[in-house]
């Protein structure tokens, strides 16, 4: 008897993992910007399609590539374009290009800790306290507040400048945009995650760092932010004309003349519907619609 | 057992060295392509010139940088003409600003410059160099020198000007806010150079030499990385990719026209010893610098791959914590393992070896949301508690010493330490409070901002200070157990020994038992060190993971450690980062190898001596 109960358990086990190996599954991995907003999706996905299998992992825009190259993921998440370097070593071990679509638009938001009298600063400045070799600004690093803007009220602290890790696609965006494609001077601070970073800022009077919109709190203060010569612009949900806006990326690998799987491109298209770009909305971020349509550019990945 | 684990250890270890392998390859030369129809051999296609430019622009000099695009034109006048492009991502271009007419000499190159300062530079072949600025007004000028040609480096990296046999690489650097080219370097060759090319990534330049030598140099180092003789009238050399270059012949009286091509092979990224250990010039930096920037998103922005900030880094935060693990670890092992009484010291060493198997990722966390906003506030009443402390100390073991005579001889050792956690507390607090009034009377009620402006030192929240305290919790139960086994087994017998020949108890542990512990005392520091250098979670979160290369304690830092626990998983396999990465776990691995060889050999040699005493 206990012979055929086992067998009977073995067997129970057994079905739903055939049953599974059978039903599609999709893995996404990459940027932690927008973690969030993909587990949405996917909750949301999910519904319409019963029994899919998902596999979500926060590992940071930097490590897209390689994973894609690697077969590992099915799509990957950035929240930068992927670097030409980065797109020749994809080609180099693949032999084609990988595929890219905007799913959503962030802003980065430049914060300081609440002590801080300061309201606005221009990009240059922003240059001045994240750059070893200066290639905005042409001026070189300061390091107290009182130094960086003498004419108004300042603090009378040190300037930490916080970061994230080069495994971020904000580092590389924040590094392309506001240093010119300098380096990080070696004295910035860097966090494995945007949360360590504003608890920083929040606790260090001199502090500075920037982040996802949605990470922004009471705790800290953003700043205006104006290119040079323009006035400062503050970041609102419409992030036109805020300095540092972002679009951000699904990646995936199809080889020229292949079609994607059913699910893959289901969820890419997904990714461009309207309920999905309302979630976008719901997520402090700006839709990517709007957009593509005004382009006129709209594609079905399912082609 | 031990076999498979060796096995083990030693597949890893293989696997690690064979990813360092190709470090080691000198660079070489494999033929790729040798064809007699050199217009079949598809050359790196320069950007695309767009289809929708002015068709008396459609050949002009097009390139891209980053979102705009630029194109120029001289006609025979020497009027420079052209157009700044604003590129949208659909590759149109919104917005454009008109460059020119500018009356410029022969030979002159244009190129976007990656600042909102100084958009433009116009560089003449006379040495004449112009930064125009967004509007197009010229903000600044210089002259560097006459050369037969110049070759404008990718992504503001300078220039290469090309005299006879030498080529000079000037980059501009920023002097008070200017915008001002200075020589780099200066590359000599034993030929005439006919011809320069600079490949797709930036870094390396193929230079024809008399038509009859082609050499691949470094821009970074100036060094030779390979070089190939050809045959017949060289005519033209071009790159097909970042590995791949070529040559072509023009048909002659007596030869046919043909092409040639080779693949580099090995590690062409010159990744040595000095550009792993010795401060570079970088384009773009005014003074040689050992940098670690992994991260390199643009043409002709070398990924800088030094790791000594990395090492430094490590090895000042272990050092560190060692200076404040190993008084505590070692003090703590000597007076429980020698001094106190048995029944007390079976309770202790269970306690503090317990705090061993605390995750140091939690300690790191700890510290991190506790102790890392108050740190460096803090640190006046850190200071003035530890002046204090010991003077009261000394001062309680008097006052103990006068009225302790009641107590048994054991006992008296042991309930000390019990005797003097309260008082201890409170002298803790009065050395903290006396450190704050200091603090308030004479640096502003800000020490470390008083210090940093009156001596220019700097500070920063995330410091190795900090982290060496923290690591310092973690190793002193390793370095205490271990001290404290060396020391407990000195048999008792030796010190009774002296003690009947009327030694005092100091004198019988100083001069009989630490001699013979010694050796194991010795290992238990080293063993320390071994897990300084080789922790990783505690630096993730408190080191401020910044690649500093300095001394100073109060600045962030950054170990091998972390920078693998963080860099590892964005770094393709078989790339140059890739094979420094693993290059630098082996480094941290031979020396805790080292380190913990030397301390089995020691502890061997304390049970030796144990040994030898005994018979």
């Amino acid at each position: 008897m206990t012979r055929y109960n086992f067998f009977a358990v073995l067997l129970v086990s057994l079905l739903p993992s055939a049953a599974l190996t059978a039903t599609p599954s999709l893995t996404i991995s990459g940027s932690d910007t927008l973690a969030p907003l993909v587990t949405t999706w996917l909750q949301d996905f999910k519904s319409r399609y019963a029994g899919l299998r998902v596999e979500v992992q926060s590992t940071g825009s930097a490590t897209v590539p390689t994973a894609l190259a690697e077969g590992t993921v099915d799509i990957g998440v950035m929240s930068r374009q992927m670097t030409l370097e980065e797109i020749s070593e994809f080609v180099t071990r693949r032999g084609f290009t990988p595929q890219s679509i905007p799913i959503a638009r962030d802003a980065l938001v430049v914060i300081v800790n609440k002590q801080n009298p300061i309201n606005s600063l221009t990009l240059d400045q922003l240059d001045q306290i994240f750059s070893a070799n200066a290639r905005c600004s042409s001026y070189s690093w300061v390091g107290d507040w009182p130094e960086l803007s003498k004419l108004s009220a300042t603090l009378d602290q040190r300037i930490e400048a916080f970061s994230r890790t080069a495994t971020s696609g904000s580092h590389g965006f924040f590094k392309s945009r506001v240093l010119c494609d300098g380096d990080y001077s070696p004295r910035v601070v860097e966090f494995e995650g945007f949360a360590a970073l504003v608890d920083s800022v929040a606790s260090t009077p001199g502090g500075i760092g920037y982040t996802g919109l949605r990470w922004v709190d009471e705790r800290v203060k953003p700043l205006a932010l104006s290119t040079f010569g323009t006035d400062g612009v503050a970041v609102s949900s419409s992030h036109i004309d805020y300095p540092l806006t972002r679009d951000m990326y699904f990646y995936w690998a199809q080889a020229p003349g292949t079609r994607l799987s059913p699910i893959l491109c289901a969820f890419i298209n997904y990714s461009q519907s309207s309920r999905a770009q309302e979630l976008v909305v719901s997520q402090g971020l700006t839709p990517i619609v709007a957009l593509a349509k005004s382009n006129g550019a709209k594609r079905d990945a399912c082609d | 057992m031990s076999l498979l684990v060796l096995a083990a250890v030693a597949g890893m270890l293989i696997q690690l060295l064979l990813a360092v392998v190709p470090l080691a390859k000198t660079p070489r030369l494999e033929p790729s392509i040798t064809t007699a129809n050199p217009a079949s051999v598809t050359l790196q296609a320069a950007d695309p010139v767009p289809d929708w430019l002015p068709s008396y622009a459609s050949d002009a000099n097009w390139q891209v940088a980053g979102d705009r695009g630029i194109w120029f034109v001289i006609d025979e006048r020497g009027i420079l003409n052209g157009q700044v492009l604003q590129l949208d991502s659909a590759g149109l271009a919104p917005n454009y600003l008109a460059i020119g007419p500018l009356k410029v000499g022969p030979k002159t190159k244009v190129s976007l410059v990656n600042s909102p300062r100084s958009s433009l530079l116009v560089l003449e072949a006379s040495g004449a160099y112009t930064f125009y600025d967004y509007w197009g007004n010229a903000r600044y000028r210089g002259h560097t020198a006459n050369y037969q040609a110049i070759h404008i480096l990718p992504g503001d990296a300078g220039f290469l000007g090309v005299d006879h046999t030498r080529i000079d690489h000037w980059h501009w650097v920023r002097e008070g806010g200017t915008p001002v080219f200075s020589l780099r370097q200066q590359m000599h060759f034993a030929a005439e150079v006919a011809d320069v090319v600079i490949d797709p990534t930036g870094e390396r330049i193929l230079t024809l030499l008399g038509n009859k030598q082609l050499q691949v140099r470094s821009i970074l180092s100036g060094r030779q990385i390979v070089e190939v003789s050809v045959s017949g009238r060289a005519d033209k050399a071009y790159w097909l990719d970042s590995h791949q270059f070529g040559v072509s012949f023009s048909q002659t009286d007596d030869s046919q026209a043909r092409a040639n091509a080779w693949r580099m092979t090995g590690n062409i990224d010159q990744i040595g010893a000095q550009r792993l250990f010795q401060p570079l010039v970088y384009p773009g930096y005014s003074q040689a610098s050992s940098i670690w920037q992994p991260l390199s998103s643009t043409v002709g922005n070398p990924i800088k791959l030094n790791v000594l900030p990395l090492l430094l880094g490590t090895f000042k935060t272990a050092v560190l914590a060692l200076l404040f693990a190993v008084p505590i670890a070692t003090g703590a092992a000597t007076f429980v393992g020698y001094f106190m009484a048995p029944r007390y010291r079976n309770r202790i060493k269970p306690v503090i070896e317990m705090i061993a198997a605390f995750p140091t990722v939690v300690i790191g966390a700890i510290f991190a949301v506790a102790v890392v906003p108050f740190f460096l506030g803090a640190l006046s009443q850190l200071l003035g508690a530890l002046f204090v402390t010991p003077v009261a100390i000394a001062l309680m073991a008097y006052a103990l010493h006068r009225i302790g005579g009641t107590l048994s001889h054991t006992d008296r050792h042991s309930s000390l330490a019990i005797v003097l956690i309260l008082p201890g507390g409170l002298v803790i607090a009065l050395g903290a409070w006396l450190g704050l009034q200091i603090e308030r009377l004479f640096f502003n009620g800000d020490l470390m901002r008083f210090v940093s402006a009156t001596s220019g030192l700097d500070y920063q929240s995330h410091n190795s200070l900090l982290v060496a305290i923290a690591m310092g919790f973690a190793i002193i139960p390793s370095v205490f157990t271990v001290a404290e086994d060396a020391i407990n087994s000195v048999p008792r017998s030796l010190g009774a020994g002296s003690l009947a020949l009327g030694a005092s108890q100091w004198q019988s542990f100083f001069h009989v038992v630490l001699p013979i512990a010694l050796p194991g005392m010795i290992a238990a520091v080293l063993l320390g060190f071994g897990r300084a250098i080789g922790e990783t979670m505690i630096l993730l979160l408190l080191s401020g993971n910044a690649a500093d290369a300095g001394f100073n304690p109060f600045t962030a830092v950054r170990s091998i450690a972390a920078t693998l626990a963080i860099e590892l998983p964005g770094a393709a396999v078989a790339s140059t980062h890739f094979q420094v990465l693993v290059l630098a776990a082996l480094m941290l691995f031979a020396v805790t190898f080292v380190f913990n060889t030397i301390a089995q050999v020691l502890k061997r040699r304390l049970m030796n001596r144990i040994g030898q005493v005994l018979s």
